[in-house]
This record gives C-alpha cells, structure tokens and sequence, in this order.
C-alpha cells in the first residue's frame, strides 16, 4: 500500500453521515452504524447500518452497495430507495458502534479495563472499485472524547496557542484489545466472545480485570476462556465474588470449570453455591466426580477433608527408584504436589513416605524400600485444620498424607492450603 | 472454620450471617444523607415551620426506598456502576454534561460538608483555622491509606452516633400532641418559601450522587441475586434510619427555635440557639451530631464523586488500587477536598450562596439522573427478569415528575422575584 492510497476515518465522523442513492443522487438515510467481519488482523468493515430519510427502522446495506466517495460527507449506494431494507446482515458480523463505543474493552498489554471513545478506521484506497475499511485503533484519549463532544477543534487551538504542538492521541491498537462484548448485526444471535487474546495473561491479572466488568461481561468472557485457564482465574478471586460469577454461568460450562479446578477450590465453591445450583451441577458432572465431591463437601464441615487434595502419587510396595521416577513422570501432569511419593500395601494402606529429592537422589535400580522412611506422620479427616497446622511447624513438611480409621490414604493436606485455611482473613485480604 | 461452616447449615442462623455480610451500603448511604446540609435544611425547615413541614418526610421516605432499591437491583443485576450504565446507554454527550454539573454540584456539597465541621467545631470552641485542615487530612489519610473495610466499619459506628439527635429533641420537650397532628393532617400552603423549603426537604433526602454511591457499593459487596432480598432489608434499614434522624432534627429544632421565634441560617445557628433554650447538653450534642455527619460525608462525597467519573470516562478508580494504577481517580479525589477546604478557610466565603446554588444544582440534576435510571431500569436486555414491576414504575415516575415541577416551580418563581 502506498501511502497516498490510505488514510483514516473516526467512527463518530462517519456515524450521521449522509447516505445518498448514485442513480437519484437524493438523500436516502443517514448512516448509524457500521457492520464488520475479522479478517486477518483486523476487523474488515462489510456493512452499513442505514437510518432511512422516511421510515425509521434501521436497515442494512452490504459494503459492495457503497461506490467511493468521500466517506466522511457523504456514503454513495448503489441502491433504489425502494430496494431498502431487502438485504441481510451475513453471519458472524458485528457492530462497531453497538458494540464498541462507550464500551469497556480489556488492553492486553496494560492487564486493565479502558472505556472506548473513539474508534480508528484505516481506509485502504488501493482496490480499483471501492475502499476498504480497517478497525485498527481504540481511541481511550482526552482527544477521543472532545471529538465525541465535538469540541475538538476549539480546544485543541488552545492548546496548540498554548504549548504550540497538537494535542496528543491515546491509541491502542486493535491487536492488544479483548472485547467484552459483540452485538451482532441481526441481534438475534448471540456471538461466543472470542476470548483467545486473554490467554496471554496470567489469571490472577484476568481475575481483576474480571471483578471490574459487569455481570454478563464476566459471564461472557469466562464462558469463552478454556475451562482451566477459567478455573485459575475463579481460584484467584474471592470467594465472595467467586460464588456470584459461578451462579450466572451456564451449568454445563460451569461443571467443566469445576473440574478443572483444584479439589480443595472446587469444595470451597460448592460448600457456598445456591442449593438449585449445586444440584444442577451434580447432574452435569461425571459421577465419579460428584461423588468424590459429596464426600469432601461433607467432610468439609469437619476438618482437614475441607483443604484435602485427593491427587497425589502413590505407588505399590517393591518398585525400584527409576520405577517410580516413572510413575511420577507420568503422573506429574495431573498431580498438583509431586514432593513425595506415598507407598501403599495391597490395601491401599500407607505403609512408607519417600520425598521426590531422595529418590531423585538414589540410583535408579536401588529398592523403593531402602529410600522411604515407614515412620509416617500422617492425619486423619475429622482432624481440625488448626491441629494440623502444628505439624507442618513441627516436622517442616510440605504436604501431610490424610488417612482414614484403616490407615487407607485418602487425600495429602498442603502446608499452603492449611496456611491459608488457618489465616483465612489473610487471603482475603491479600486477594481483595 | 468448621464451626462457623456448621452454624450456617442452619437456615435461620445462615440467613443472619449473610444478612450481615450484605448490610452496609444502604445504612451507610443512608446516614450520608443526613449530612451538614441536610441537617442545615431540616434545622431551618424545623425553625421557620415548626412541626408543619414534617408530613414532607413521609413522601421523602418512599421516594427514598424506591430510588435506593432500584440503585442496589441494577447494581446486583448488571455488576455495573451507575455512571458506566449511563454512559453505555446514553452515550458521551448526555454523560459529559451530567458529570460536569455532578462535579460541580460535588464540590460544593463537600465545601457545605467541611462548612459543617467548621460551625460545630466552632460551637464546641475550636477555631476553624485549627479544625478543618484537620479534619481534611484525617478523611484524606483514611480514604488513600486506610483499608476499604476498616473504614466501612468506622463509617458504620458513626452512623450510630446520628441518633444523638433523637437524644437532641428528647431534652427539648417537644410537643408530642401537635407532630402527631402535623403527620395525619398536613397543611400545605402555595407560596414560593413553603414549595422552596419542600423542595429542599426532598431534594437534601434523595441527591443525586447517592444514587452512583449507593449502586457502586452493592457491586463492592459482591452481593448475589440470590440474596437479594436481604439488601433489600438494609435498603429499608437505610432510609428508616435518614428518616428517624430527619424527623428528630426537624422536631428539635421545632420545639425550640420556632417556639421561640429564633431565625436562623446554618445549622451551627440552631446548635447555638439550643444553648439558652433547651441547655448546654443538648446544643453539645446537637453539635456533635453535626460534627460526625460532617465528617463522614465530608469522607464519602469527594471519595463518591472521584470514583463515578472515572468510571464514566474509562479511568482506574478504587481504594483498593494504587496511586500509580489509578492517578486520575486520587488526584480528582484530593482536589476536591483542597478546592472545597480552600473555599471554607478564605475569610469572606459566600458560604450561603454557595449552599442555595448547590441546592439548585442537585434540584435540577436529580431529575435528570432519575429519568436516566427509569428508562436503564426499565430495558429488558439490560435487567432481564428483573425490570421494575408496575407499582415500582408508578412510584419511580411519580417521585421524578413531582420533582421535575418543584424544580420546574422553584426556578421559575425564582427566576420571577
């Protein structure tokens, strides 16, 4: 593209602008919105939203109606005033300014909400037939705003008289922008956000943000992330406001976030919900799941089995150190804390614990049993968290294995999970 | 942990606790509402009119709950402040202009808040020089320093001390026979003091920043739908609690002042006044009660008014942030108190003029900002199943329209005498 073939357009300098039909060469309607579809990189403009002269329901005229013309007096379409309102939208198109201006938007690269003043459009005047427009800048300035209010010239000539340069714009490109929000042209169907450019960010990041939004917002936006990059962030809120988002969001959606999230949270979570909701949910996980998670919400009442993790690496009697080296390889991909490796009998009773460094330690051939230490300190569910937080202090481990009346390993407790249960003010606090 | 998990198993034991967790924004707001300048309007409505204008309480209450309680539904429906819904609904010029006025009309009422400080101070025998830098720096270092809870706290403590005032009225032996009388049978008179003093009655009961202070601290709160009943209750709380104070200020001041002829200006004027009439206790206590409503308001309103603008023009606000994440919304905060303390300390401060031109604002906004609320409220795809219901309409547009003519009627007499 040369230079000379491009240049740009304010959204809010072509909204009322006129629409005027090429054969008559009479006012048609005025413009109100405009349509786009993603493109590569940026959203292509593919539609105009019209206001007719007479009648006045919106209607919708394709890009290809347009010829080019000087965009911001006056829209030039190749249509009959009769042949208005015939045309539909095409699927997946959005309004930019329904959708956008006024609008909070998340900035990717500054982890924060912006609100929308203005949107950039770049014209690109290099096809022979028409130009193409480009959303490609979010105007969050000062500027933005008196251009909305229409007191951009006055106030810039003052401060150009004053400081003797322009005033200066607050741009963020459209790459580093997550909408929160689309309306699509139609209305009727609702568009899934796509919520791929907040990947980028570490959850505890998107959980402000996410606080910040309003309720269908956050509902929108967590629907869209991938379960467990929704899970984290649900983890990094508090509770509170963890409760109030889960109660919006769709069952099904709900139940996989659950699951992806760490046992202890997901109690946390259930314990607080709405009876109606946590049935629903029971319905829409997996039974095994569900009933794991009776269990712990029951115990959770109690004691430990409240903060009780039930992933863990156990492995039978009479492996070899490379053996279980192994088994955790293999398993390290679901286990939360792989510190140690628990050592069951046939029964699944806990008769030996062995720390990941001391079998890291070990050559691989030498005999699980000459590593682990069978003096095992371990508590039992109806323990209460503030009994075993001692031990932690005492033996300077960082998970306890939880047992139940026939030493069966049920779950491991860790040191941060009965810290923060101990302290509960302080993580609160610390999140809030 | 455990033990309080088992306690809320049980139903009625789960309801108080999460009542308790919810309770706040209505009591606080409410209590805001009885700042210096409505206590200043209350005390002259209550000298000049003795009982005859405390019938205006009972319209001011319901006017009061179903603004409130629209404010705390959109706020748990949306999750959005008031200030984002107008500005996502009505666009920036409806928004720009509503927020400068609000700006305007803030400071002022947060000059009329450390006017307050000053006058009970004075009649407490600290000078003002001495008091209100004081006081300023205090409420700023609360604000910026302190903890968003911990202040709640506080905020909610001082709340309890407004009901010295009922203690104010008890000692000035009102005339019980003759409020009942003035309640059940109200005499209205058309001339333009009555309507100006009823307006401002009502206009000093439901302003128009309380509405953005009170649905941003619903959404503060995290509260659920599901529990929404129960902010309903400290909705209620809340304006019960503005009305019994109202009520006591205007009898208090009705049993003394206008028995005995006394005019007066400010509300520092009726705590004086109290002195030879009613003794030295109740104008302390009067004056104590001011103090603390001043205070208070003085804290909340610039902290309200930084919060809502930000909000509307895309800045980070919060107390929770830091300097450096939300520059925009401390630096509108400390100006705001530096312009309104600069205000109160210059010598010849046209306190009384800026008092009647902040009314005057907050009476034309107010309607503004309802109507604005009615038609959000009243958008299904915003409320969903939770838009108002018809005797909310009724209520909601009946209170903007009665408003809008009183305004209407107090600009234009105004505008003929």
């Amino acid at each position: 593209m040369g230079l000379e073939t491009v240049n740009f357009a304010y959204l809010s300098e072509l909204i009322g602008t006129p629409v005027v039909s090429a054969q008559t060469n009479k006012r048609i309607g005025r413009v109100i919105d405009l349509a786009a579809v993603s493109s590569h990189v940026f959203p292509k403009i593919s539609g105009v939203l019209v206001r007719p002269a007479r009648n006045g329901t919106p209607v919708y005229l394709p890009w290809a109606a347009f010829r080019r013309s000087d965009f911001t007096h006056r829209f030039i379409a190749d249509r009959e005033p009769s042949a208005l309102g015939t045309e539909k939208g095409v699927e997946g198109e959005i309004l930019l300014r329904r959708s956008f201006l006024d609008k909070q938007l998340i900035s990717t690269t500054g982890y924060k909400l912006v609100r929308v003043n203005d949107l950039q459009l770049l014209i690109d005047n290099s096809p022979k037939d028409n130009a193409n427009f480009f959303l490609v800048h979010i105007d969050i300035g000062f500027k933005g705003l008196l251009r909305r209010l229409g007191w951009l010239r006055p106030v810039n000539a003052v401060f150009r008289w004053i400081v003797s340069r322009d005033m200066k714009d607050q741009f963020l490109s459209w790459k580093y922008i997550q909408p929160t929000t689309t309306t699509t042209v139609l209305g009727s169907l609702r568009l899934t956000t796509d919520a791929s450019k907040l990947s980028e960010i570490h959850p505890a990041d998107i959980a402000d943000i996410l606080e910040d939004l309003g309720t269908d917002e956050r509902k929108s936006l967590l629907e869209s992330l991938e379960p467990s990059t929704a899970a984290s962030t649900m983890q990094e809120m508090p509770l509170n406001i963890r409760v109030q988002v889960a109660e919006t969001l769709d069952t099904d959606k709900l139940a996989q976030i659950i699951q992806a999230m760490q046992r202890d949270e997901s109690v946390d979570l259930l314990v607080e919900l709405a009876s109606d909701v946590r049935t629903a949910l029971y319905n829409a996980l997996p039974a095994e799941t569900v009933a794991e998670l009776k269990e712990l919400t029951n115990l959770s009442t109690f004691g430990v089995g409240s903060i009780m993790n039930t992933e863990f690496v156990s492995v039978p009697k009479g492996l070899r150190a490379g053996e279980v080296l192994d088994r955790i390889r293999a398993e390290a991909g679901r286990v939360e804390l792989i510190y140690y490796v628990y050592v069951v009998d046939a029964d699944d009773r806990l008769c030996g614990i062995a720390s990941l460094r001391s079998i890291l330690a070990s050559p691989p051939e030498t005999p699980l049993d000459d590593i682990m230490r069978e003096n095992c300190v371990s508590v039992s569910v109806d323990d209460r968290i503030k009994d075993v937080a001692p031990i932690f202090l005492k033996y300077n481990f960082e998970a306890v294995p939880v047992v139940d009346e026939q030493n069966r390993i049920l779950g491991i407790v860790s040191l941060r999970d009965t810290l923060e249960s101990v302290f509960p003010k302080l993580r609160e606090d610390f999140k809030a | 942990m455990s033990f309080l998990k088992r306690l809320r198993q049980r139903p009625l034991l789960r309801n108080l606790f999460v009542f308790f967790s919810i309770v706040g924004p209505g009591i606080i707001t409410g209590s805001v509402d009885n700042d210096a300048g409505g206590i200043t309007t209350y005390s002259v409505a209550g000298a000049i009119y003795g009982y005859r204008l405390l019938w205006t309480l009972i319209p001011s209450f319901i006017a009061l709950l179903a603004v409130q309680e629209m404010n705390a539904r959109m706020g748990i429906v949306t999750g959005k402040g008031l200030a984002d819904l107008i500005r996502e609904n009505f666009g920036v010029k409806v928004t720009f202009y509503i927020f400068i006025f609000l700006l305007v009309a803030d400071i002022g009422n947060t000059a009329t808040e450390f006017a307050g400080v000053a006058g009970s101070m004075m009649v407490l025998g600290i000078s003002k020089y001495a008091s209100v830098p004081v006081v300023a720096v205090v409420v700023w270092i609360l604000v910026v320093k302190g903890n968003y809870k911990i202040s709640e706290k506080v905020f909610l403590v001082f709340s309890v001390f407004l009901l010295s005032y009922v203690v104010s009225a008890v000692l000035a032996k009102p005339d019980w026979g003759a409020i009942g009388q003035s309640l059940v049978k109200p005499d209205i008179e058309w001339n333009q003091e009555y309507v100006y003093t009823v307006l401002g009655l009502v206009g000093t009961t439901v302003a128009p920043w309380m509405q953005f202070y009170m649905q941003s601290s619903v959404i503060e709160k995290g509260i659920k739908i599901g529990d929404y009943k129960f902010t309903v209750y400290d909705v209620v709380l809340g304006c019960i609690a503005t009305i019994v104070v109202a009520f006591f200020i205007v009898v208090s001041c009705a049993a003394t002042l206008h028995v005995n002829g006394v005019h007066i200006d400010e509300a520092k004027d009726a705590a004086m006044a109290l002195r030879p009439l009613a003794g030295a206790i109740a104008s302390q206590v009067f004056a104590f009660g001011l103090l603390i409503a001043s205070v208070f308001s003085a804290a909340i309103l610039p902290l309200a008014t930084a919060f809502y603008v930000c909000e509307a023009f895309g800045f980070e606000a919060g107390i929770d942030k830091k300097f450096a994440e939300a520059p925009q919304f401390y630096s509108l905060f400390t100006i705001i108190i530096v312009i309104a303390v600069t205000i109160i300390l210059l010598p010849n401060a046209p306190l009384i003029t800026i008092t009647i031109g902040t009314q005057v604002l907050n009476a034309i906004l107010l309607p503004v900002v309802l109507i604005c609320m009615m038609i959000i409220v009243n958008k299904k795809e915003i409320m969903e199943d939770y838009t108002n219901s018809k005797l909310q309409n009724f209520i909601g547009w009946t209170t903007s329209i009665v408003l809008i003519v009183l305004s209407a009627l107090l600009l234009l007499t105004g505008g003929l005498s």
